[in-house]
């Protein structure tokens, strides 16, 4: 859906993307990761003609971005950026409006769009009457996803989106952005500093320094990273751990049926945990209580399993 | 309403740019200022023109030229306190209404014109030395007036937490840490000021306090546009070097402030 | 609660100056010296009516210290003795002008400094209480409302400013709707040169320099000096070219003052509409650009909207300021109510000299206000502040 091949743009004498090869898969949620400074926000903006390339080639749907008019590109290509940019000047609703208005939709089908967008965010349609300035930082975030999605875009660009929000919104901004991409299989192109963000969204990973990609994979594959490599200095050692949030504890739970009771399962004083938890809070939980058996409660919380430590980690060598 | 646009301080940053590094401009400044009140006769000799008016040619151009400077110089010397001292008094008791009363009528008054300031100053002091005194002393308050307060409220709410917590009297907080963060503000409301009354200063002429607005207002009731050149290039020129002067002393303290004080 | 020293300090100098300084001043004509009078031989009974507002004014901003609600009977208070001072010196002046038709009774100190007392008292009352209770409104509304119906009913007539208003009528008419043109024509010429100069240089850096360089100075050359310098061209180039000359181009006359107040609106009117449009949030732009709007469609929809608002105050700023500036034409023979200033100046006559500046200075507080309303509802409503 998007390629990059061999895009070069340079700054004066910094070469900020040198001799970028990359394909996106349509409905594919790719991260671009890296320190800052390291291109990735520069490779982002080359795909909306934000960035024209030195030399190189980025290519939509197969055919060059050049081939397209910057601006009609653009209306085509959600952009989510981290400073959010609404408009203070119009409200909620005009602000979603934009692209939609600029395509030319009538009146009707774009007040029913606004408000479906806003649904789709978590917000009341009725918030379309309020000015920006009025809005918490996750909630300007969301209007800007809104906003960006508003034309039906096959194509969201996301420049550190969730950037400037805190840290409990933040996971809350992206739990919700997951279940939207669930459901509307954009191909998306998402840049990023941090590392537990990459893990949770990503399909797949790619890992940037001084304009080159250095790793392209998917986030499980980075767990063998070495660690003396500069992908597994940046990425750190607790990736191994990090990467357990991708998997809930229902993948993994071993289920007790009513016969079962008392032998192997926990007892009744056991720390319980919920079945829509991940791995890395159940082993966050073993790891506080000092215990490498949890009990697993679903939504009623009623037990419906059992979970162990071998369970979460897998099998693993005794000591070498 | 603040009087100094952004443009106003991106048009002293290229003045300084281009006037290099330093004292460069004011001391030019300077340098042409002394020679146009003591040898204007140079220019016009230049130009070809002479003042026909006998009249003021009697009064040195440089006895008028401190004559002005005296009328600046004491109009701010009670001004810049006197405001200075209202600015802080507002702030430190905001509570008791002083700031809300200060600000309203220090934002009306900065409506008011400066030339209808000193014509009425003239029923109630006379004419003379007196009335432009004390309308340049009052009028000049105002921009200090407001830059002390904005530059107070405009000082980090972190600063003054932090120095509270390391356990300063309110008065200590005040001397060594709000009013140095402060001053470039403080200072631009000076420079404002001074600037302000130069330009009050010239039209002291008319009610009779003489200065360099002397030459400019016979020169235009007598059509002697040389003798207008004579006060109109000085007076020029002193506002000039008054403003680089104390744009330089701003930007002193603005790096001694650490370069945060944005400020108004 | 507690004690209001600002109202009780207030309150208090304002009673002593009304007890102990001129409170009205008699002049057999227009340009012979005063003589002062007291408040009681001013008023008579009447002056009970001020030392009371006064005095009920200090009571209460110390009493409200211990007693919540006192804080609407103030500002009653304060606002009726502010409102009976103006119809008490018209019928005072009545008195002591004793039917001579030249004497003028004018405002001494002591009037002056009870007014300001009572307007410090009036004003602190009014702030705590809120902006739509009764006792605030009809406070603030009786000192407008009392002048205007003792001037309709003929009480101020023997004030010296009404007096000199009366014996200038239609020069004051004429000289006012001078003033107006000049001042607000050559501030809408300098908006119509201004703004597009401002997008100018936003758009060519190699311009910023020089004109950011000419806006700062030209704010810092006085006036009178700007003007002076002005005239000398303008001569020139009345006298070498004819045509121009016939159409007003000279060294006198409305050509240099229009000229001069019209550069003085055009550079800060410029540089704000240039500061304006680079204040404006990058990352809102580089949003708008990355929706695909083109550069027309950004600068229509977003950048302009959005530095309106300072464009606006900028254009605010330079009409106050010419309201007062224009009062300088009159040294050119500009005309305007500077005349006024400048005759009175010469003739020593204060009542001519009043008249000019406080109408001039009513021009600009007018003219600052009815624009902040204006330019209000230009303001979109996302962006606006309180404060205009």
């Amino acid at each position: 859906m998007i390629r990059f091949r061999n895009v070069v743009k340079s700054y004066g004498p910094v070469r900020a993307v040198d001799g970028v090869d990359l394909g996106i898969d349509p409905g594919e949620l790719c991260v671009l990761i890296g320190p800052s400074g390291c291109g990735k926000s520069t490779l982002l903006r080359t795909v909306n003609r934000m960035v024209e390339p030195d030399s190189g080639e980025v290519f939509v749907d197969g055919r060059p971005v050049r081939a397209h008019p910057p601006e009609g590109l653009r209306r085509r290509i959600g952009y989510v950026i981290q400073s959010v940019g609404l408009f203070p000047h119009m409200t909620v609703g005009d602000n979603v409006a934009v692209v939609p208005r600029l395509l030319g939709m009538d009146k009707t089908a774009l007040s029913r769009r606004v408000g479906e967008m806003l649904e789709l965010v978590g917000l009341a349609p009725s918030w379309s009457a309020r000015w920006p300035r009025e809005l918490s930082g996750g909630e300007a975030q969301r209007v800007g996803v809104a906003r960006a999605l508003a034309a039906d875009p096959p194509i969201l660009l996301m420049d550190e989106p969730f950037g400037s929000v805190d840290p409990l919104t933040r996971v809350r901004l992206q739990r919700e952005f997951l279940a939207i991409q669930r459901r509307l299989h954009k191909t998306v192109l998402f840049v990023t500093h941090d590392v537990e963000e990459a893990i949770r969204l990503a399909d797949r990973i790619a890992v940037m320094r001084s304009g080159r990609i250095l790793r392209h994979a998917g986030p499980e594959e980075f767990v063998a990273s070495d660690a003396e490599s500069f992908v597994g200095e940046f990425l750190g050692l607790e990736y191994g751990v990090e990467i357990l949030s991708r998997r809930s504890v229902r993948e993994v739970l071993r289920p007790v049926g009513p016969e079962e009771s008392g032998g192997e399962g926990p007892g009744d004083g056991a720390p319980a945990v919920r079945a829509d938890a991940s791995l890395k809070e159940a082993l966050g939980l073993m790891a506080a209580r000092k215990v490498e058996c949890l009990a697993v409660h679903g939504t009623d919380g009623r037990r419906i399993g059992a979970l162990r430590m071998e369970d979460v980690l897998g099998t693993w060598k005794a000591c070498p | 309403m603040n009087r100094e646009s952004a443009v106003e301080r991106a048009g002293g940053r290229a003045l300084r740019r281009e006037g290099g590094p330093g004292w460069l401009v004011p001391a030019l400044l300077l340098g042409i200022l002394v020679l146009s009140v003591l040898r204007f006769d140079l220019l016009e000799t230049v130009l070809g023109i002479r003042p026909r008016g006998l009249l003021v040619s009697r009064i040195p151009l440089w006895e008028l030229a401190l004559q002005h400077l005296g009328l600046v110089a004491a109009s701010s010397a009670v001004a810049v306190p006197l405001a200075l001292a209202l600015g802080i008094a507002a702030v430190r008791f905001s509570g008791s209404g002083l700031r809300a009363l200060l600000v309203a009528a220090g934002s009306a008054a900065e409506t008011f014109p400066s030339a209808a300031v000193l014509a009425l100053a003239v029923p109630l002091a006379g004419f003379g030395f007196a009335p432009t005194f004390l309308a340049l002393s009052l009028y000049g308050m105002l921009p200090v007036l407001h830059n002390t307060i904005a530059g107070l409220e405009g000082v980090p709410e972190a600063a003054v937490d932090a120095a509270r917590g390391m356990g300063m009297k309110p008065r200590q907080v005040l001397a060594r840490v709000q009013l140095p963060l402060a001053l470039p503000v403080i200072l631009a409301g000076v420079r404002t000021s001074v600037v302000i009354n130069t330009a009050a200063a010239t039209l002291g002429a008319a009610m009779g306090a003489g200065g360099l607005g002397l030459p400019i207002i016979s020169g235009i009731r007598s059509f002697d546009t040389a003798l207008i050149l004579r006060g109109a290039i000085p007076s020029a020129l002193l506002a000039l070097f008054g403003d680089a002067t104390l744009r330089r002393l701003e930007d002193r303290a603005r790096r001694a402030a650490g370069g945060t004080s944005g400020g108004t | 609660m507690s004690v209001d020293w600002i109202t009780l300090a207030g309150a208090a100098g304002g009673f002593l100056s009304a007890a102990l300084l001129p409170f009205l001043s008699l002049r057999p004509n227009r340009i012979l010296e005063g003589v002062p009078r007291g408040l009681l031989e001013s008023l008579g009974p009447g002056a009970g009516i001020v030392l009371g507002a006064l005095s009920a004014a200090g009571v209460l901003a110390v009493l409200r210290g211990r007693r919540p609600g006192l804080d609407a009977p103030g500002a009653l208070l304060s606002g009726a003795g502010l409102a009976a001072l103006l119809p008490l010196a018209g019928a005072a002046a009545g008195r002591l002008a004793g039917g001579s038709p030249v004497a003028r009774v004018s405002a001494g100190s002591g009037l002056w400094l009870a007014a300001a007392g009572l307007g410090v008292a009036l004003f602190s009352f009014t702030r705590r209480l809120p902006s739509r209770s009764p006792a605030r409104i009809a406070s603030l509304l009786a000192v407008p409302a009392s002048a205007a119906a003792a001037g309709l009913a003929g009480l101020l007539d023997d004030l010296s400013l009404v007096r000199e208003l009366a014996a200038r009528g239609s020069t004051f008419a004429a000289e006012l709707a001078r003033h107006l043109t000049l001042a607000g024509g050559s501030a809408a010429l300098g908006a119509g040169i201004g703004i597009p100069l401002g997008l100018a240089m936003y758009r060519r850096p190699r311009w910023r320099g020089a004109i950011s360089v000419a806006v700062s100075a030209a704010q810092v050359v006085p006036t009178l000096s700007l003007l002076g310098l002005l005239i000398v061209p303008m001569a020139a180039l009345g006298a070498a070219v004819p045509v121009l000359g016939r159409l007003g181009v000279r060294g006198v006359g409305w050509a240099p003052a229009f000229t001069v107040l019209s550069l003085y609106a055009l550079l800060p009117i410029a540089g704000n509409t240039f500061a304006a449009l680079g204040a404006v949030d990058p990352g809102i732009l580089d949003a708008a650009r990355g929706m695909g709007m083109s550069r027309r469609q950004v600068f229509l929809r977003v950048q302009a909207p959005l530095a309106l608002p300072v464009i606006l105050a900028g254009i605010r700023t330079a009409f106050t300021a010419n309201m007062g500036n224009a009062i300088l034409a009159a040294l050119v023979g500009g005309g305007g109510l500077g005349t006024l200033v400048f005759l009175g100046l010469a003739q020593a006559a204060p009542d001519l000299i009043l008249l000019g500046a406080l109408s001039t200075a009513a021009l600009a507080l007018a003219a600052d206000r009815v624009l902040a309303l204006a330019f209000r509802g230009a303001v979109p409503r996302g962006i606006r502040t309180e404060d205009s």
